[in-house]
């Protein structure tokens, strides 16, 4: 024998040889051999038949055949799996250089040498072949193993018989077991990639695709051997790749002379067992184990289509005939086959949904009433809506039919859905939208569209959680949606800024042209009692709210979507939500409006005006929310914002400003009045203080509409965005345009003052010409009319603005009255006698200042006072120390203008000499 | 930029750096060390196969990066036929057994993955249909099973033995 032949000589350096290669390098050009040159290899000698033993080997052949290991990625496969080669790898490094020294050749057998030294040695490894001989029964059950290859035949028979029961045994469990495993579902359904279909396969892979699934799933006689390994166990990749060829092989090499009448076919009566050997046979075939089997190969592809359309065709008829159990069946023997995409393709080109006239998208422009108007287009999203809740219900219905035919595994019911959206939605979509685009224009365009998506999130989100159990990827759902809506959305935001502004100005012309009825120029009443402006600003604030919140907005939904994990209930149905969007809303908006500016008319600025702007922009607002939290979440806040502050810059520089303006202008116009009117308020100021009420009414309603609608969608901490800077220069613009009002409105009420008392105020009124005239201890008629000017004027400030705004402009209002009753004084002569008369109208005057409530006008006034004592003094000393007593007049008095007031009295030529000399020699 | 490689005859040879870059093993060494100029020392591949290495990475210069990952590749090869080899690399790999198991080393040193199942494909289809006797004759291997043994090897194969 070759055994006998010497080695070849060893020299400095040897010729290489295939001896030479490291071991991993020979299992690698092992890995190429179709699996009967492996048997020869291993009789080759004791180096190769280790080599050709070793897991290496098998494991890429396993992975070919879809059986992996326990845990592919797990430490196994580093800890066990790295250390068994090594192991003999070094043991095969050793024998290599022991050979390869000098006197090498002298070694007997030397890797048996070493290998008796080892775990690898031929005695062990025999008790371990012994070892495997005795597990291996024991692990198939009663079978006998397939090591023998006479009983191989009888073992398939007793499988089959055995497995038959089994077989009809789960299938009779399939629903149920789809029930056992809903809890897990959720789970399943959001963390599986979208490219499901490709982990779809059948045998070991499609266990482990499946994850920790109960091995119920997987079912038919091959299954049961063990389909994974572990090394540690003594289980290793050659034994099971032996057991699954010895299994396999036979049927394989049948296919070289049969077709159709395979021993698959007669061995297999299940055609879910048929559909997994076939599955395993394609793996097998297409792994080239077997050398020269092209042939082999095509008749076992030309079997597979046959199979796939025989199965399929059988699908066709029980579908035709309702017959659920042969319907599942098949289904499972087509997802056994190959993943059973074709089974599910099938079950959705027959399925009646796709053909139901119900709602036929070529009909929606008949659906419509006849009559135009408003309602009438938002019969389309109405429409809509019932098409989606019916299509919802028939989905349900569906999804109990592909619970009961298809594994949970198969994603039917996402496919079918998909299938739906793509199909009947998607066209119905496009034919309500067109509808509405072309027939009811722009707004009812965006509404429809809209609720179009809502209802289709809703509509995805409901049919995961149908009641079959059904997984579906909601996800996946969502994205299909996407698809269908993307050409509608692209365009959305753009289309709704426009919208918007068109409608603004529509409604800013509107309103324009209606400014000039004469109907509404009658004085508003409200505005004199203080008490009656607050009721009034507190109902109409009342009527915006109910008219605002109080139907269920298509906006206020949205929360649910955002957060993805309110929990809806299941038997929602989507009118519920999606009818009554804005019906409600226009009517009463109609009704209750115009009387609010009829009571509280006034020309320049509207409150009627505002909340129809508001209006338009909530309803935008509400669209805006549903379309992008279902296109682009990302860009909720910025579309928020958007929106908002389309509103803020039409209600504030396009009306608020421009009516402030007239106002103003108006103001520094005005001219005073000499009216009986007892009140004697100027009108323009009258307006003016009006519209002041107003725009803080219209700035409450924003802010109201702000809180409850918009702040939960913007960052209010982000104090750079757009939404929070506009809301800012919004807010300046209305104190701006008040405080320029004040400056105006106080000017005309100072104007007005002066008119007063220089029209009313009589030459004799403080120096009477009678010496002995009977005072009548009342201030003058003059100075009452002051007074009621005043209070009339003050009155309709209150509640106007703020209380430190408030005082600001009660100090200003002080200071020019103040003044202006000095130049009345110094108008004027006062005798002695009529500086009672004098002292009891600034008497008055200061009861007035004291009213304000505002310190610095109180002591001001308190000089004022005082400045009635200087005409009631004799002159002299008296009125000498008076004068010089600057602090009396606390600095508000400078001694110029002191000498200024002395001169209106009688006798100041008298005595001016001696105040002046006084002056002099003090200075 | 030109590489510069020295054989363990001291041969050198230079070559463009994507034919370098064929070689796992250089172009990490490239990366690391940057572009020194000086010839890279491979001791463990003799001239004559070091050229014959070149020849095989000028031709597959253009080819698209093999996968970095281990196991990928080895379930890739394991999957192709041993006799799928293209017609440049048919013609290029016949040489003498001497000379193929010397490529075949240095392309594992080297770490040139194609290469290495090129070689390893070649060796797969010397054996395939063989008997063990052939194996042995063509490697020159001594037969060190004693008759018994060899006859329960024999059966323990059995079960792959008929195709």
């Amino acid at each position: 024998m070759r055994r006998s032949k010497d080695p070849p000589p060893a020299a400095a350096a040897p010729p290489k040889t295939i001896a030479s290669l490291p071991p991993d390098l020979i299992i690698r050009t092992f890995t190429f051999l179709p699996i009967p040159d492996l048997s020869k290899v291993a009789q080759v000698s004791r180096r190769f038949k280790i080599l050709v033993y070793n897991d290496d080997v098998y494991e890429p052949k396993l992975r070919a055949l879809d059986i992996y290991p326990p845990e592919v990625d797990g430490n196994s496969h580093i800890g066990e799996g790295a250390t068994a080669p090594e192991t003999s790898g070094l043991v095969d490094l050793l024998s290599t250089r022991l050979r390869q020294m000098p006197g090498g050749h002298m070694l007997p057998g030397s890797t048996k040498y070493l290998e008796t030294g080892t775990l690898w040695g031929s005695l062990v490894e025999d008790e371990a072949d012994e070892q495997d001989k005795k597990e291996d029964p024991a692990e198939v059950g009663p079978t006998t193993d397939a090591k023998d290859d006479g009983a191989a035949d009888a073992k398939d028979d007793k499988d089959v018989q055995e497995d038959g029961p089994v077989q009809a045994g789960v299938e009779g469990e399939s629903s149920k077991v789809g029930e056992e495993e809903r809890p897990q579902q959720p789970s399943i359904t959001s963390t599986l990639p979208s490219g499901k279909k490709s982990s779809l396969t059948i045998g070991a892979g499609g266990l482990k695709a499946a994850g920790k699934q109960s091995n119920t799933i997987s079912v038919g006689s091959l299954r049961r051997q063990p389909s994974t390994y572990s090394r540690g166990s003594g289980q290793t990749a050659r034994d099971l790749f032996r057991r699954t060829y010895t299994q396999l092989c036979p049927y394989y090499l049948d296919f070289r002379k049969r077709q159709k009448d395979s021993k698959v076919f007669k061995d297999f009566k299940d055609i879910s067992e048929v559909a997994m050997v076939l599955r395993r046979l394609k793996l097998f075939s297409e792994a080239h184990f077997i050398p020269e089997s092209d042939d082999i190969h095509f008749a076992l592809e030309t079997t597979i289509e046959w199979f796939e359309s025989m199965v399929l065709g059988q699908f066709e008829r029980a579908y035709d005939g309702k017959n659920i159990k042969e319907m599942q069946r098949n289904a499972l023997a087509a997802y056994h086959l190959n993943g059973g995409g074709s089974c599910i393709q099938l079950f959705i080109s027959k399925n009646p949904v796709f053909f139901d006239p119900t709602y036929n998208p070529s009909l929606v422009a008949s659906k419509l009433p006849s009559t135009g108007g408003a309602a009438a287009g938002y019969t389309l999203a109405d429409e809509f809506a019932k098409f989606s809740d019916y299509t919802l219900n028939n989905c349900r219905e569906q999804a109990r039919i592909i619970s009961q035919v298809f594994l949970p595994e198969t994603d039917a019911l996402t496919l079918f859905v998909n299938k739906v959206f793509e199909d009947s939605v998607a066209e119905y979509l496009s034919a309500v939208l067109a509808a509405a685009n072309e027939r009811e224009g722009l707004g009812i365009y965006l509404h429809t569209l809209a609720t179009g998506i809502h209802c289709c999130m809703q509509f995805a989100e409901f049919i995961a959680n149908n009641d079959a159990g059904v997984p579906v990827q909601t996800e996946k759902l969502k994205e299909a949606v996407m698809a269908i809506c993307r050409p509608y959305t692209n365009n959305y935001m753009r289309q709704e800024m426009e919208h918007m502004q068109l409608k603004f100005n529509k409604e800013l012309e509107k309103w324009t042209n209606r400014k000039g009825d004469p109907r509404k120029k009658k004085a508003a009443a409200f505005i004199a009692d203080q008490e009656k402006a607050q009721a009034h600003k507190r109902q109409v604030m009342q009527t915006m709210k109910t008219i605002m919140f109080a139907p269920v907005a298509l906006g206020k939904l949205v929360t649910g979507m955002g957060g993805h994990n309110k929990v809806k209930p299941h038997r929602q149905s989507l009118l519920d939500n999606a009818e009554p969007v804005t019906h409600l809303t226009i009517e009463q908006d109609d009704n209750v409006t115009y009387h609010l500016d009829d009571d509280s008319l006034n020309s320049l600025i509207s409150l009627e005006l505002c909340l129809h702007l508001m209006h338009t922009n909530k309803e935008a607002l509400g669209r805006v929310l549903v379309i992008t939290a279902a296109t682009d979440m990302g860009k909720l806040r910025t579309n928020v914002e958007k929106i908002f502050c389309a509103l803020l810059d039409v209600i504030g520089p396009q009306h608020i400003r421009p009516a402030f303006d007239t106002a103003l202008e108006r103001l520094s116009r005005a001219q005073v009045v000499d009216q009986s009117d007892e009140k004697a308020v100027n009108p323009d100021s009258l307006q003016f203080f009006e519209m002041v009420h107003i725009a803080d009414l219209i700035q409450q309603m924003i802010e109201v509409y702000y809180q409850e609608d918009v702040k939960p969608w913007i960052d209010e901490s982000d104090f750079l965005s757009d939404i929070v800077v506009d809301k800012k220069s919004f807010e300046r613009l209305l104190d701006d345009s008040v405080a320029n009002g004040m400056d105006k409105s106080i000017q005309v009420l100072v104007n007005q003052i002066d008119y007063i008392l220089l029209v009313e105020q009589a030459q004799k009124d403080f120096n009477p010409t009678e010496k002995d005239v009977v005072l009548d201890l009342k201030p003058t008629k003059a100075c009452q009319r002051v007074i009621e000017c005043l209070n009339s004027h003050i009155k309709i400030l209150y509640g106007v603005a703020e209380k430190h705004t408030m005082e600001v402009f009660f100090g200003e209002v002080g200071v020019r009255i103040f003044n202006v009753v000095c130049k009345n004084i110094k108008r004027l002569q006062v005798s002695q006698t009529g500086a009672m008369q004098l002292i009891y109208d600034l008497n008055r005057y200061y009861e007035w200042a004291c009213t304000l409530r505002v310190a610095s006008v109180k002591k001001l006034f308190e000089v004022l006072k005082e400045v009635g004592n200087l005409f009631l003094a004799d002159g002299g000393e008296e009125l000498r120390k008076l004068v010089h007593d600057l602090p009396r007049y606390q600095g508000a008095l400078r001694i110029e203008e002191i000498y200024e007031l002395l001169a209106s009295r009688t006798d100041y030529k008298k005595i001016q000499k001696y105040m002046e000399s006084k002056d002099c020699i003090i200075q | 930029m030109p590489v510069v490689l020295q054989a363990s005859d001291n041969q050198q040879f230079t070559i463009e750096k994507a034919v370098a870059e064929r070689s796992m093993l250089l172009k990490n060494m490239l990366e690391d060390v940057g572009e020194a100029g000086e010839p890279i020392p491979l001791p463990n591949v003799a001239g004559s196969i070091l050229k014959k290495v070149i020849e095989y990475c000028e031709h597959h210069k253009e080819d698209p990066v093999p996968s970095a990952e281990e196991d990928k590749d080895a379930f890739e090869s394991s999957r192709r036929k041993a006799d799928d080899i293209d017609e440049w690399d048919a013609q290029f790999i016949k040489v003498g057994n001497e000379e193929l198991f010397e490529i075949i080393l240095a392309a594992n040193y080297l770490d040139i993955k194609p290469l290495l199942d090129l070689g390893c494909k070649t060796v797969a289809n010397m054996i395939k249909g063989k008997t063990p006797e052939q194996i042995r004759e063509m490697f020159n291997i001594e037969n060190d099973f004693t008759p018994e043994e060899e006859d329960q090897i024999r059966r323990e194969n059995e079960w792959a033995a008929d195709a």
